[in-house]
């Protein structure tokens, strides 16, 4: 009894903290402007409380994993149904541990410069308040609450720079397709809720007394509504627009705990609570993930500013997890219970490893980007020397994101290849088809994710500044570049625990899958698959990694002591050395651009000017549109539809008092006539 | 007569029938009259019908709280409401959108169909509500009827407190009288409102001139 009110106190501890840093944030808005130490002091303790608020959230989801049942609060709001009530389960845990982290980092990052800073920092608390809740909401009605307040809020700082249409559109994008998805989502709980109660126990006996098409539509209305959090195509345009836009921190938050919201959503609400989810399913969801992951990496491969190529790959790793997820239900399906272990074990490794791995890389590339004051690669340049630390972190965590060993994203990744490929050999029917495309589409995806992070980290880290702005960059503030380096260090651990982490996921797998044997994987030091015969240790990556750059590191050594460096001017041809004769990101993602343009359609265009000089070309003008595969296509209909629907609903709108008194009189008069049930 | 013998004898007389039939009549004529006063002398019909329902209900049910507001509606809704609302006329004549007899062939249609549906949705009972609910329903209706058709605002606020009317009836003949605080309240509000309103009203008559209420959508966007 101790032991379950100490869990409980920790996640309402985590609440508290959180809306105590929100309080803090807003009391140091309406301080007099004049007391600037007092202003941030304040900010500082915002700052703290949410520090400590998300470390909280993981440590209650850390005793959630290892067997407690926490359940903290109970709130009666009058709702004529039954309590509010806040709990944190199994399968909530992995993505509370993930938040939690990521906040916790996000929050030490979340220097607020500049004016409406304590706004923004109180936004920010509010966003990982509501999102919290959301993943330990146990009653439907609180969820759709704290889910609609995690959309407002994020989409508030999505905003949050009054000055930038970009952000301005970013922000109608993602609040039109994410109201669209909410609606879905609400329609689904509230029809589920009226028929048997609120809470999810009560929603999943209504799911059981159900017939199976109206279960199976239901459970595709919650998916759609949450692909559009996961960024699915075709539901990815929002994503890439407003990912970017917010402020550093809050990126970092969206890319690394709202996006797996998502699949805890789909989890949750269309596996877990009917019990298996629909028929096809897996299907779906396979295709779907496949061409996201193809999507993402080819954008973000060609993308040019730094913190929209990070969304992309955003929205390629969600593509990864829908893979895994779409998969665990086929191999499910199939009666392969081993093997969707592991394919769900790939999800949620992926989803964890993706967010640490994603959070640190938007910290630090923002943290970059907010110094040398543009987004563009091109403006970037030889940053690795003059912000060791960002820079550092930058490394740490943009290689991980490429899936490379011993770091967080490559266990997941692993883990679903091996799923992928023992399912063909031991699966049936639709995976003998679907697997091996999937396996292909998997490593083409991660080849590209790997040239857009060489990109990320060549062209904006090393070589020589590209701009007076890049030169002049230096480190600003201690306490954030502790913060970025905190974060790549949780990727790190992450990558190098992972079978540690994986021994971890044992509750919430058998949560998920209550048939399947917990043989599937066993996790002693290495990521050993006994169903798959194969194992990785990423220790033994690490080492081997670090014994070969070491033997390197000491050759050159060696080879240094026996020739002292010689200085001389380096030959280019007679033409001077200039920063801009380095590769440029456009030129590295050239030959890339023109392989897809089928698909991309940018219609780049380039003109060479030679102006006199026979051999040297003076400028070269590049004229690229902004590629938008398939938004014209399938959803320029869509917008036409709702904007003549719109255009008709205004006539309804005429301002006239007596027409609007007449509309309630016909809604009376139809009432008393119709509506008697 | 003693008060138990009254309350056996009120359900079974016509009282109550008489006073709902009185209360539709005036909202009738509040909704068929061409000059301004007559509407507002037969709000205060309507009211003065209102309280002496409260009052019946009151004897009928022992309750001294409803009594009290019957006497409070009496004061407020038969007096005071109607002065301030006599105090905003300029103009006599009411300005309709449609013609007046059309509009007395509508409000006869509302009548019909709010009485066949309250009858369908609460079927045949002998208590007072019986006869009550449908006439509350009636009047609902041709009160915003009566909102909807007129052009002068002031007749829009008329057609507002006889909305009221309609619905304080529905409340005193379901649920036996309301607490009396959340009575007073209502009232209260009422009054403020009828006042705002008509301080609006003598604003929105200086700024367009007549008063009338169509030329209002030129303040759309």
């Amino acid at each position: 009894m101790p032991a379950a009110s100490f869990d409980g106190a920790l996640l309402v501890g985590a609440i508290t903290a959180l809306l105590a840093a929100v309080l803090a944030a807003i009391t140091t808005r309406m301080r007099a402007t004049g007391a600037t130490a007092a202003r941030v002091r304040h900010g500082a303790s915002a700052r703290a409380l949410g520090a400590i608020g998300g470390v909280l959230a993981a440590a209650a989801a850390m005793r959630a994993l290892a067997g407690a049942d926490v359940q903290a609060l109970e709130w009666w709001p009058g709702f004529p149904t039954q309590p509010f009530t806040l709990g944190l389960d199994a399968l909530a845990a992995p993505f509370v541990l993930l938040l939690g982290l990521v906040s916790a980092v996000s929050f030490a990052a979340h220097a607020s410069h500049g004016r409406g800073g304590h706004e923004r920092l109180a936004l920010h608390a509010g966003f990982v308040l509501a999102l919290l809740v959301a993943l330990v909401a146990r009653h439907g009605v609180l969820f759709l609450l704290a889910w609609e307040g995690m959309t407002l809020l994020s989409a508030a700082l999505v905003a949050s720079d009054p000055t930038s249409a970009r952000a301005r559109r970013a922000t109608y994008v993602y609040l039109a397709m994410s109201q669209v998805g909410a609606a879905l989502i609400a329609g689904a709980l509230l029809s589920l809720g009226a028929r048997g109660g609120w809470t999810l126990e009560a929603m999943a006996t209504a799911f059981a007394t159900l017939s199976p098409g109206e279960a199976s539509t239901l459970a595709w209305c919650l998916t759609a509504g949450f692909a559009v959090k996961l960024g699915l195509v075709p539901l990815q345009g929002w994503l890439p627009l407003a990912h970017p836009e917010a402020p550093a921190p809050v990126s970092a938050v969206l890319s690394g705990a709202m996006v797996s919201a998502g699949l805890y959503g789909m989890m949750r609400f269309a596996w877990q609570l009917p019990g298996s989810p629909p028929a096809d399913w897996g299907t779906v969801l396979l295709v779907a993930g496949v061409v996201t992951a193809l999507v993402g990496s080819v954008y973000a491969a060609v993308e040019p500013d730094a913190k929209r190529l990070l969304a992309w790959s955003t929205v390629k790793h969600s593509g990864l997890l829908a893979m895994a997820l779409g998969l665990a239900a086929l191999l499910h399906a199939a009666a392969q219970p081993a093997l969707a272990r592991v394919a769900l074990a790939a999800a949620f490794m992926h989803a964890i490893g993706h967010g640490l791995a994603k959070a640190a890389a938007f910290l630090s590339v923002g943290e970059v980007a907010h110094v040398v004051g543009s987004r563009d690669l091109e403006q970037w340049g030889g940053l690795a020397r003059r912000m060791p630390r960002a820079g550092v972190a930058a490394m740490v965590s943009v290689l991980a994101l490429a899936g490379l060993p011993a770091l967080s994203c490559f266990a997941g990744e692993w883990l679903l290849l091996q799923a992928l490929l023992h399912g063909y050999s031991a699966g049936a029917g639709q995976l003998r088809l679907l697997a091996p495309f999937a396996v292909a589409g998997l490593t083409l995806a991660t080849a590209l994710a790997l040239a857009a992070c060489a990109k990320l980290l060549g062209v904006g880290f090393l070589g020589r500044p590209r701009s007076a702005l890049a030169d002049a960059a230096r480190e600003q503030d201690p306490l954030v570049s502790a913060a970025l380096l905190v974060a790549a260090a949780l990727a790190v651990v992450a990558g190098l625990g992972a079978p540690q982490l994986l021994a971890l996921l044992e509750r919430p797998l058998a949560s998920m899958l209550p048939s399947a044997p917990s043989d599937g994987l066993s996790a002693a030091s290495a990521l050993a698959l006994t169903v798959a015969g194969a194992s990785a240790s990423p220790v033994g990556a690490a080492v081997s990694v670090a014994l070969f750059s070491g033997v390197a590191v000491l050759l050159a050594r060696l080879g240094r002591v026996r020739s002292a460096p010689r200085t001389a001017p380096s030959w280019t041809c007679g033409a001077p050395v200039a920063p801009r004769s380095q590769y440029s990101a456009h030129a590295f993602a050239r030959p890339l651009r023109l392989l897809f343009e089928p698909v991309l359609r940018s219609g780049e265009d380039t003109a060479t000017l030679q102006e006199g000089e026979r051999y040297a070309p003076r400028r070269t003008h590049v004229r690229s549109g902004d590629a938008r595969l398939l938004e014209r296509p399938l959803l320029a209909p869509l917008v036409q539809s709702v904007l003549f629907v719109s255009e008709q609903a205004r006539r309804l709108q005429s301002g006239q008092l007596h027409l609007y008194l007449a509309y309630l009189l016909i809604t009376l008069v139809a009432l008393l006539v119709w509506g008697r049930g | 007569m003693n008060t138990l013998e009254l309350a056996d004898w009120l359900p079974r007389s016509n009282a109550v029938n008489l006073l709902a039939g009185l209360f539709l009549l005036s909202a009738l004529r509040a909704a068929g009259s061409r000059r301004v006063r007559g509407c507002i002398s037969a709000y205060r019909w309507n009211s003065v019908a209102l309280a002496l329902i409260a009052l019946v209900v009151a004897l009928d049910t022992a309750s001294r709280a409803v009594a009290l507001a019957a006497l409070l509606v009496l004061a407020i809704k038969a007096g005071l409401i109607p002065m301030l609302l006599a105090r905003q006329v300029k103009q006599q004549e009411v300005l309709t959108r449609v013609a007046l007899p059309t509009g007395m062939l509508v409000c006869g249609a509302l009548v019909v169909l709010a009485f066949s549906q309250t009858r369908v949705l609460f079927g045949s009972d002998p208590s007072i509500l019986a006869s009550c609910l449908p006439v509350s329903v009636a009047t609902t209706l041709v009160a915003l009827f009566v909102m909807v058709t007129r052009r002068q605002a002031l007749m829009q606020v008329l057609g507002l407190v006889l909305l009221e009317n309609a619905i304080f009836l529905a409340a005193v003949s379901l649920t036996q009288g309301l607490p009396l605080v959340v009575e007073m309240g209502i009232l209260l509000d009422l009054l403020a409102g009828v006042a705002l309103l008509g301080l609006f009203v003598g604003r929105i008559e200086d700024t367009l001139g007549e008063g009338d209420v169509s030329r209002l959508d030129s303040l759309r966007e």
